[in-house]
């Protein structure tokens, strides 16, 4: 029953935002031209004609990163809501965990990690 | 002034049999073949000329060789200069390992005048695209072009398409560059060795004004990249053939737009040095000049300040510094009557006189504006995001600055305090106290640290000039010519004959050394005049600063540099 | 029978409310915006459509619905469109778990005004918080614009670097008030008079920032960075599909991130707050207004904190940015964390 609200809103919102997609396409004018669809790139020809190639990206052990670092946020939520109940032994057993996480962070920070990645051997 | 004397050169007399020096009341020529040319500019190099200022060509149609080469270097050390010059007929030996700005200047030749330089690494055209078929610098190519298009839009309006008398245009127009032209130009620019090419500009806000960039990009990181220029090309110096010395005074405006006041004082003092009365220039014109080109070059710096900012995303500044902008060209409006295109030098003076309580304004608004500065430099110059963003960022070296030929902040940002208004000075430098700030790094944020100072330093010249005009009253501003019938001064400047004879003359532009470099054959109109912009060998260096850089310091390092497209493209 | 349709009527009408605020005052806050920024810099901003211009948001819209309707050439059609519901769907849903204010009761109906105060409601804030980057992604993706794609591959990075940080930040004050539902975070605040920036002042900075990193506000906004990217991801679409995405970025998601900001650190809807002693409400006479006014007149504090900074700053490169997350913030938060856990059992007491 708590979740019926967030339902309807899901459904009344989705509703909205096909309405702002394609209310351009009722409500604009229309005047067709050969280039008005060239993709924008500051008025010149494009050297590539598409732009959905391979793509060095330098966070890609970042990315890895986070998903480790959220399954333990994950696994830290349970007890954040929990810890009045666990007294001292939460504690503890908490410290240790946080305690690794830690560790885990500097080892990646030492190895290098958490660097923007720039160079790649290929080229 | 500054010239090397012709004794400098007699042990290289020994190594050169054919090499002759000539000394002139101007400038300091050495005339060697074109087959030592480069073994001579190597050895002048090693002799401390290692600056690059310029290189081009004079067309002669009824000479044979055709072309006389010229390649003027500037010694900085005793600051001397030095032309060297070689006769040619269409090929020469390219200068790109000793100077990387010559392959710039190379690359103009051959588009201008269709020279073909040995062993250049890519020899493109500089302006035009890659199909254009002439060489519009060439004196046989006509000044309003070949009309070989129909272009209906000339004349077109929106219900009638028969216009009369003197609006009814010509349709033809010149040859104008398809997409498929500017395809094959891009092409030849760049060879694509990484992932992907990405163009940027000529309509976009980062380049401050229409350059066209190619970035080839691995990721963020730039692997590769090259400049194309020539879409605000008017062909200035074709123009300036066709034009009265004072005539030509307002396409100087048109160069480097942001500081025209600084453009035209240079210009102006070239004339009046190859006439040879920089010396009866009354006093009053010269402490006028000196103020206003001050003032043009904070209203300048304050473009270069809040495009800056903009750029690296504090968008406040940029306000701020238009508002004190918006002052400066009120206080320009009210003594020259223009706010960006000026023209108010002239060859012997200036147009008129102050007008009545502009001394007062002015002095208002220097004793106001340092407050301003300071303000701005709190939000910025400790500001760690900014000093991030700066430090470390486009580092020039000293070698570099002689290597690219670099001038003005960018070369004094890197430590080489080269400021032609103390080493060559002209109208009243020599009379006022100012001090050159020069960096240490050479990365963008001593390059704003520079700039930061000379505002100060411009302020100070113009308290100097202010206390020194407000006891000028009444004197005259335009010079009394010595002998009429000679040289006809006048303030419209009709009629005014140049002795026959050449000189290269420069002032300190914001943006770096601006040269005149003038050819007169004694008419009213110049043989060939060579702009040397300033900014262009700035922008030299822009592709060696962006290997291995990413995107994002592309906008930190351009506006860093600077450039102005109007003085570039020229 | 009737309970249930006495509950549907209420969710109508707390659905009406969400969307007004979402979709009205997100609008209006573009004149906000413009006005302040106008005002930092010493000029009077839009003036001309309404007094004060007060107008020149349902201008901007109509224009904004007028324009013609364009589909980048080489694009995805399919990955183009969804973006744009995946940019306004999971930030809208974020205002269901925001609690406006305490329980009241009119004519006899008990009324909670939050849409549903569910057990996990931070949880729920920054698992459809993360959702936001699909739209990015996708619209950076699907436009075919190498602006674009860098955009968004750039706002990937950040969202990865400050997701771990915003996560790690809100658990301070979920272990002191014990519970992840927004409500009772706000309640639990108030019984144990107490605001948890008090306590918490590394955690609201980080959890701050972080939210400058989500919203792409300066000094974090690399994604638009006008003068690099032109705008980044947003530079093939036009018209409304190009308005939703800074109303959604700059203005619906800001709004919901800084009224749970306010949810977590200031309080919620409780007046000014001495630690431990009270709390002291200097506006009593609105009477059962009151928390009302506190909760609005907090969230706009902050969002108009936000907005100071966007025009002040510059901004950061990416790589910085990053690093910044992972080598300084993370850090602080754990901290944080093992610091408010040894404190914890005092504030219970």
């Amino acid at each position: 029953m708590d979740y019926l609200g967030l339902v309807l809103l899901f459904f009344v919102v989705l509703g909205i935002a096909f309405v702002m997609a394609f209310v351009n396409n009722l409500l604009g004018p229309k005047t067709p031209e050969s280039m008005q669809d060239y993709p924008y790139e500051c008025g010149v020809p494009l050297y590539d004609k598409n732009a959905q190639s391979t793509f060095h990206q330098g966070y890609y052990l970042l990315g890895l990163l986070l998903l480790l670092f959220d399954i333990e946020a994950a696994f830290l939520f349970p007890w954040t809501v929990v810890y009045r109940y666990l007294g001292i032994f939460g504690f503890i057993e908490m410290f240790l965990f946080i305690f690794i996480l830690t560790y885990g962070l500097l080892y990646a920070w030492r190895k290098g990690g958490l660097n923007w990645q720039f160079e790649e051997e290929s080229i | 002034m500054a010239w090397a004397k012709a004794q400098d050169f007699f042990e290289l007399k020994e190594r050169f049999k054919s090499l002759t020096i000539e000394e002139n009341k101007n400038t300091t020529t050495l005339y060697i073949e074109k087959e030592k040319l480069i073994e001579l500019l190597k050895s002048l190099k090693e002799r401390g000329y290692k600056l690059f200022i310029d290189h081009s060509v004079i067309d002669y149609p009824d000479k044979k060789p055709r072309f006389l080469a010229f390649y003027i270097l500037y010694n900085v050390d005793e600051r001397k200069r030095v032309i060297v010059k070689t006769w040619t007929d269409n090929t020469l030996p390219t200068i790109e390992n000793l100077w990387f700005a010559g392959k710039w200047a190379e690359r103009e030749c051959y588009d201008m005048f269709g020279i073909r330089y040995e062993g250049h690494e890519n020899l493109v055209r500089a302006f035009m695209w890659e199909t254009y078929q002439y060489h519009p610098l060439r004196k046989d190519f006509p000044l309003e072009g070949f009309p070989t298009e129909d272009l209906p839009s000339l004349n077109e309006v929106l219900w009638d398409d028969k216009l009369s008398g003197t609006m009814n245009y010509n349709r033809m127009h010149t040859a104008v560059p398809t997409l498929e032209d500017l395809e094959i130009t891009e092409k030849r620019r760049l060879q694509k060795q990484a992932q992907i090419v990405l163009n940027w500009g000529p309509l976009h806000p980062g380049t401050h004004g229409t350059m066209w960039f190619l970035f080839d990009l691995e990721g963020e990181r730039v692997f590769n990249c090259d400049i194309i220029l020539g879409q605000l090309h008017r062909g200035v110096e074709k123009l300036a053939e066709n034009q009265m010395y004072n005539q030509f005074l307002v396409y100087t405006d048109r160069m480097d737009y942001l500081s025209a006041l600084c453009s035209n004082q240079a210009w102006v003092v070239a004339i009046e040095r190859l006439l040879g009365i920089e010396d009866i220039v009354p006093e009053k014109a010269k402490y006028i000049r000196t103020m206003m080109a001050e003032i043009q070059r904070i209203n300048s710096h304050l473009l270069w300040l809040g495009t800056y900012a903009l750029d690296l995303g504090a968008l406040t500044i940029f306000l701020y510094a238009f508002k004190e902008r918006e002052k400066i060209m009120d206080i320009i409006e009210g003594i020259t009557g223009a706010r960006l295109t000026i023209s108010y030098p002239r060859i012997g003076g200036v147009r008129m006189d102050l007008p009545e309580g502009a001394l007062e304004v002015i002095k208002a608004f220097i004793d106001r504006f340092p407050r301003e500065l300071k303000e701005w430099e709190t939000i910025l110059s400790r500001n760690r995001i900014w000093q991030r963003r700066n430090i470390g960022v486009g580092v020039i070296s000293k070698e570099d600055v002689y290597y690219y030929g670099l001038t003005g902040p960018v070369a004094r940002g890197s430590g080489v305090p080269y400021d032609l208004r103390v080493f060559e000075p002209y109208d009243a430098y020599p009379w006022v106290e100012f001090d050159i700030p020069v960096g240490e790094n050479g990365d963008a944020y001593d390059r704003y640290l520079v700039r930061i100072e000379e505002m100060k330093q411009s302020i100070r010249i113009i308290q100097q000039c202010v206390s020194k005009l407000e006891k000028m009253k009444g004197e005259p501003f335009f010079a009394e010519s010595p002998d009429p019938k000679k040289i006809k001064l006048s303030i419209d400047g009709i009629g005014l004959k140049v002795p026959a004879g050449e000189i290269y003359s420069s002032g300190e532009n914001p943006r770096g050394e601006l040269g005149f470099y003038v050819v007169s054959d004694g008419s009213t109109k110049p043989y060939r005049v060579k702009i040397r912009p300033g900014s262009m060998y700035n922008l030299s260096v822009y592709p060696h600063l962006m290997k291995d850089r990413v995107i994002a310091d592309a906008v930190t390092i351009l506006a860093s540099i600077d450039p102005v497209v109007g003085e570039i493209d020229r | 029978m009737e309970g249930i349709v006495a509950n549907l009527v209420l969710i109508a009408i707390k659905i009406v409310v969400i969307l007004l605020i979402t979709l009205g005052i997100g609008a209006f806050l573009t004149w906000v915006e413009r006005k302040v920024a106008a005002h930092i810099q010493r000029r009077p901003g839009p003036m001309v459509v309404g007094w004060h211009g007060l107008l020149q948001p349902l201008a901007d819209g109509l224009k904004l619905l007028t324009k013609e309707d364009l589909f980048p050439r080489y694009g995805n059609k399919f990955l183009y469109y969804l973006a744009i519901v995946m940019a306004l769907v999971p930030a809208t849903l974020t205002f269901a778990v925001v609690p406006f204010g305490p329980e009241f009761t009119v004519f006899g109906v008990t009324v909670k005004p939050i849409l549903t105060d569910v057990n996990i409601g931070i949880l729920l804030v920054f698992a459809l918080g993360s959702m936001a980057v699909y739209a990015i992604a996708l619209a950076g993706w699907a436009s075919n614009s190498k602006y674009a794609l860098i955009g968004s591959m750039r706002k990937a990075g950040i969202v990865v670097s400050y997701e771990v940080v915003i996560t790690f930040a809100v658990m301070g004050p979920i272990i002191l008030a014990g519970s992840l539902s927004t409500y009772n975070i706000v309640q639990a605040q108030i019984e144990q008079k107490l605001w948890y920036i008090w306590l918490q002042p590394m955690a609201f900075v980080v959890y701050m920032f972080a939210v400058l990193a989500e919203m792409g506000r300066v000094p974090f906004d690399v994604q638009e960075a006008e003068a690099e990217l032109t705008t980044g991801f947003t530079v093939e679409y036009g018209g409304m599909k190009f308005g939703i995405f800074p109303l959604v970025e700059w203005y619906i998601e800001g709004l919901a991130l800084s009224a749970i900001g306010v949810v977590l650190f200031l309080g919620g809807w409780s007046p000014l707050n001495i630690p431990f002693v009270g709390f002291v409400d200097p506006f009593f006479f609105l009477g059962p207004l009151s928390p009302f006014f506190w909760f609005a007149a907090k969230v706009t504090l902050v969002f108009l904190f936000i907005l100071w900074l966007h025009w002040t700053l510059p901004r950061y490169r990416i790589d910085q940015i990053t690093e910044t997350a992972w080598k300084v913030m993370l850090p602080i938060t754990f901290i944080n964390l093992v610091f408010t856990a040894v404190i914890a059992p005092l504030i219970w007491r």
